[in-house]
């Protein structure tokens, strides 16, 4: 049997760009079948950080889906799970939050995304001006619980996501040592490239990155505004492309840059020409909820005898 | 043993009772749910293309080594190589 690996994502922004794909999506396709993968899109986070962006959540995470699929990830084999759709998660979240201390938990909250923003960042989000519970718990422990719900050894993703391993070694010392139920502290799989640079040379966002569903036109217009040339190095070497990461030296800055341009056309290609409907998208996700909901119930079960609850 | 068939009787009715109106909450519940996963979704189209914009009208900026505390890297945030003398923002 194949070894659970779960690789946590974000939705709220939709369409995926390269920094995505390269800082993540592409190592996970590239190991897919040495374990079993569940991709985690967290649309409740989504939900809860940006509650001015709630109408959009549904047809941002179906194209992260969408992207995901035409990057490769093989959904007979791969698992594509919401958290807004494990009732479980939320038992769990609450059973092993008996073991979180508040003040860890508010610890972290400070570091994290909500808690660096100041009041008026808050007010541009409608967040109220004091954190709910649900900010200062769910962002800090809920990837941790559904990654120990489903039992997986391994967790993968851009740096972003490694604090959540100290969460996570935190929470199994701490439950472990008091009950029957034992969790296994996930090994992190990093990527080769976790930190991607955008056009303009900062950290990739959608604003300097490159959309893997843009159209032609877009990708070689974005290529020719790039001014530092030592980018494309640095992605030819995360796409594997070692031999155009050497011949870049050699060539004048107009013949690199129509060369990285029409290697992104191509390469690309699957992400532009999509056919997956909105139907298809939600069937990936119905059938690999399934297996996701069985292995936290599982969990759950377990949990419950920790607890002294009955078990239905 | 009148008495006690009455009670019999009783139970019977309000255990039968409860389990119409059990069937007829869950009933309702699954047809707003069906309604609702509907007007939410059309199955035959794709999922539309959207360029997202930054929310925050002063984005947070962060250093590299902030990342794994922030949990997560989006529109709203500029990151900075580590070094902090580039962050502009003034803390509060």
């Amino acid at each position: 049997m194949k070894k659970i690996l779960v690789s946590p994502h974000n939705p709220i922004t939709g369409p995926r760009h390269l920094g995505h794909y390269l800082g993540s999506m592409k190592d996970l396709i590239d190991i897919q079948n040495d374990y079993e993968c569940y991709v985690i899109l967290d649309d409740m986070l989504a939900s809860l950080m940006y509650p001015k962006e709630r109408s959009k959540i549904i047809n941002r995470t179906l194209f992260v889906v969408q992207d995901f699929i035409n990057a490769g990830l093989d959904p007979k084999k791969s698992k594509i799970v919401l958290t807004s759709q494990l009732p479980q998660l939320y038992e769990l979240i609450f059973l092993i939050g008996s073991v979180v201390d508040f003040d860890y938990c508010k610890t972290l909250h400070s570091s994290s995304f909500c808690g660096l923003l100041k009041h008026y960042q808050r007010r541009d989000l409608n967040l109220k001006f004091h954190p709910s519970t649900s900010e200062v718990v769910y962002p800090q422990i809920g990837i941790p619980c559904v990654t120990l719900g489903l039992q997986a050894e391994y967790f993968q993703g851009g740096e972003e996501i490694t604090g959540y391993i100290s969460t996570m070694e935190e929470i199994v010392d701490g439950y472990s040592s008091l009950n029957k139920t034992q969790f296994t502290k996930p090994k992190y799989v990093s990527s080769a490239m976790p930190f991607v640079k955008g056009l303009d040379g900062a950290y990739m966002i959608q604003g300097n990155g490159l959309l893997l569903s843009a159209d032609e036109k877009e990708i070689r217009q974005k290529v020719s505004e790039t001014k530092d040339l030592s980018i494309f190095g640095q992605w030819y070497s995360a796409f594997g492309e070692k031999n155009n990461s050497e011949k870049l030296l050699s060539l004048s800055e107009k013949a690199a840059k129509t060369e990285m341009a029409n290697f992104l056309v191509d390469y690309l290609k699957p992400f532009r020409e999509s056919k997956l409907t909105n139907g298809d998208l939600l069937d990936i996700i119905e059938s690999s909820t399934k297996s996701a909901k069985n292995l936290l119930s599982e969990t759950c079960e377990s949990m419950r005898e920790d607890f002294g609850l009955l078990n239905l | 043993m009148a008495l006690q068939l009455t009670l019999d009787n009783l139970q019977t009715n309000y255990i039968k009772q409860l389990n119409s109106q059990k069937m007829a909450k869950s009933k309702n519940i699954k047809t707003e749910t069906k309604k609702s996963g509907k007007s939410q979704i059309n199955r035959q189209e794709k999922p539309k293309f959207e360029r997202v914009k930054p929310l925050l009208k002063i984005p947070l900026e962060i250093t590299r080594d902030m990342l794994p505390g922030a949990n997560m890297v989006d529109e709203n945030i500029i990151v900075f190589d580590n070094n902090l003398s580039t962050i502009k923002q003034d803390a509060e």
